[in-house]
């Protein structure tokens, strides 16, 4: 059975063999976590791509769409990328706890040896407004949908500055126009 | 002031008309649209009307002239018949000229494939004129190769249009000072707050007293502070001034993004103060930096000419006063084009790395 999630206006869908759990509403989270450390965040899923843990994969969800002015600012300087950083780091360190607390669910999530898995991947995963180029003059369109790509390339660089050759995280920023195949897992708007 | 200038088988252009408006003007396009040709043509036009304004060059004849004269060491076509439209049967190029509140400077004159310095002139001669010699800004910038440029000029057959030599004798005028130089500190002291420094002309050669002390050879500084220098200085020396059309070729060439955004601030400001400036550019930055300052406030305004080029076609022009609405950017669709590769390329990185 796939796991599916559903974040918002998002339904996430992880395939058959995949073990992907709701990390932050995960009792796991709540319970131990919260009571011990309040100020300790939490990425939205994590997910073992594999039933063996050589991968780990953590997901940060936020959607944009209709809060774009809002979120705006966050986006521009850099304090979204830093919040998403630091959500994953959080993550990271706490469930290296989870055989101590007992707990069930994320028993998977480490293994008995405590050694991390070969690759840990991080996905931003950002809904925004969706914008369309009317036609070849369409220069507002054209403006817009400039900003946005040129954001996301941007978030994905810095993001990678931050994880890729200092903690050896991978990272990526995708959206439902941009996800791919190979990522494993599909995202549709409900 | 310029306000309008109309075409009919100029260059590039079969038919077109720029509506100027008495502050910031931008010409976009892409190469070979015919951008500077225009700027070049408006200048040309404006030079010529001020210096018609001696009484003893009231004829006709002398008008055609110096029309004719101006172009050709403006463009430095082998003949001014280049200037015309290039096509298969000859054509007549006509070019209308008009100012604003001035109905007595517009003049209009027309010539042909053929002509090698012919121009005629088709309305009465005007009896009035451009209020000051306009400044044209060429992409190189000039402080550094104005000791002896326009004495070599004038003394010997340079390869260079007549802008250059023009702009260095805008550059050889002294200071001006008392109440004069009093009125326009709040123009320069910004300008040259941005350009990091004071310049001065010592002998003949230039130097840049720096805000945070010490003086430079302007060799010695960076080219796109220079450019920024050249139009305080221009306006310290009186040659800039609110009746002074100004115009620039790609202000923004040797410009890292930092300065462009100065930039496009010194624009907006002698815009607000009344100043009319012409300029071309091909930066989608300076382009983007104009539009968050004319959303600062009501006063920053700004006209765009779009020029679009389609092969063997004539250029179209399209005028608007908002960049969001003005079609066919180039330099936009360049960047966009980019911005789809890159993202391909750090999509790749993170396959590789799976």
């Amino acid at each position: 059975m796939p796991t599916i999630i559903d974040e918002g206006q998002l339904r996430f869908t992880f395939p058959n063999l995949w073990q992907a759990v709701q990390y932050d509403a995960a009792e796991f989270y709540r319970m131990h976590i919260i009571p011990t450390a309040a100020n300790l965040k939490a990425v939205d899923f994590i997910a073992i791509p594999h039933p063996e843990l050589n991968s780990l994969l953590m997901v940060e969800v936020k959607d944009f769409r209709g809060h774009a002015a809002e979120n705006e600012n966050r986006i521009v300087t850099g304090d979204l990328v830093l919040e998403v950083v630091e959500k994953a780091m959080h993550t990271l360190s706490a469930i290296y706890l989870v055989k101590y607390c007992g707990d069930h669910e994320l028993s998977n999530f480490v293994t008995k040896a405590l050694t991390p898995p070969a690759k840990i991947e991080l996905v931003l995963f950002m809904e925004e407004d969706t914008i369309t180029v009317l036609h070849r003059n369409d220069t507002r369109g054209k403006l817009r949908k400039l900003r946005k790509e040129q954001r996301i390339n941007d978030m994905t660089l810095s993001l990678r500055q931050k994880l890729k050759n200092t903690v050896g995280i991978r990272s990526k920023v995708r959206n439902t126009e941009t996800i791919e195949t190979r990522e494993g897992f599909t995202v549709v708007p409900i | 002031m310029l306000s309008e200038l109309d075409v009919t088988n100029f260059t590039a252009f079969e038919r077109a008309t720029f509506k100027f408006s008495p502050g910031l003007n931008v010409i976009v396009g892409a190469n070979g649209s015919g951008k500077s040709h225009i700027l070049k043509l408006a200048y040309s036009v404006a030079k010529t009307s001020f210096n018609q304004k001696d009484p003893h060059r009231q004829s006709k004849a002398v008008w055609q002239k110096a029309i004719a004269d101006d172009l050709m060491k403006i463009f430095r076509p082998e003949n001014l018949g280049r200037l015309a439209r290039r096509q298969q049967v000859a054509t007549n190029t006509k070019v209308s000229v008009k100012f604003e509140k001035l109905r007595d400077a517009n003049f209009l004159f027309s010539f042909s494939t053929k002509s090698s310095t012919d121009v005629k002139v088709e309305n009465e001669i005007p009896t009035k004129f451009a209020p000051a010699t306009p400044i044209f800004i060429p992409t190189k910038e000039l402080l550094s190769l104005f000791p002896g440029l326009r004495a070599l000029y004038n003394s010997r057959e340079l390869s260079i249009d007549e802008t250059y030599p023009d702009l260095c004798e805008r550059l050889e005028h002294p200071l001006l000072r008392g109440p004069r130089l009093e009125k326009i500190k709040n123009i320069v002291e910004p300008l040259e707050e941005m350009a990091g420094g004071e310049v001065k002309n010592e002998h003949g050669k230039f130097y840049m007293y720096q805000t945070e002390g010490g003086r430079l050879e302007i060799d010695l500084v960076a080219e796109g502070l220079r450019k920024l220098a050249t139009l305080a200085f221009l306006l310290k020396n009186g040659s800039l001034t609110d009746t002074t059309a100004l115009f620039w070729d790609e202000p923004e060439s040797n410009l890292n993004p930092l300065l462009i955004k100065k930039l496009a601030r010194m624009l907006m400001l002698l815009s607000a103060k009344k100043f009319q400036i012409i300029i071309a550019t091909h930066s989608l930055f300076l382009l983007k930096e104009l539009h968050i300052l004319s959303k600062e406030a009501e006063a920053n305004k700004v006209r765009y000419f779009g020029l679009s080029a389609s092969q063997n076609s004539a250029t179209i022009v399209s005028c608007v006063d908002d960049l969001e609405t003005l079609p066919d950017i180039a330099s936009l669709d360049a960047e966009l084009e980019q911005t789809d590769r890159f993202s391909d390329a750090l999509n790749k990185e993170d396959a590789d790395d799976n």
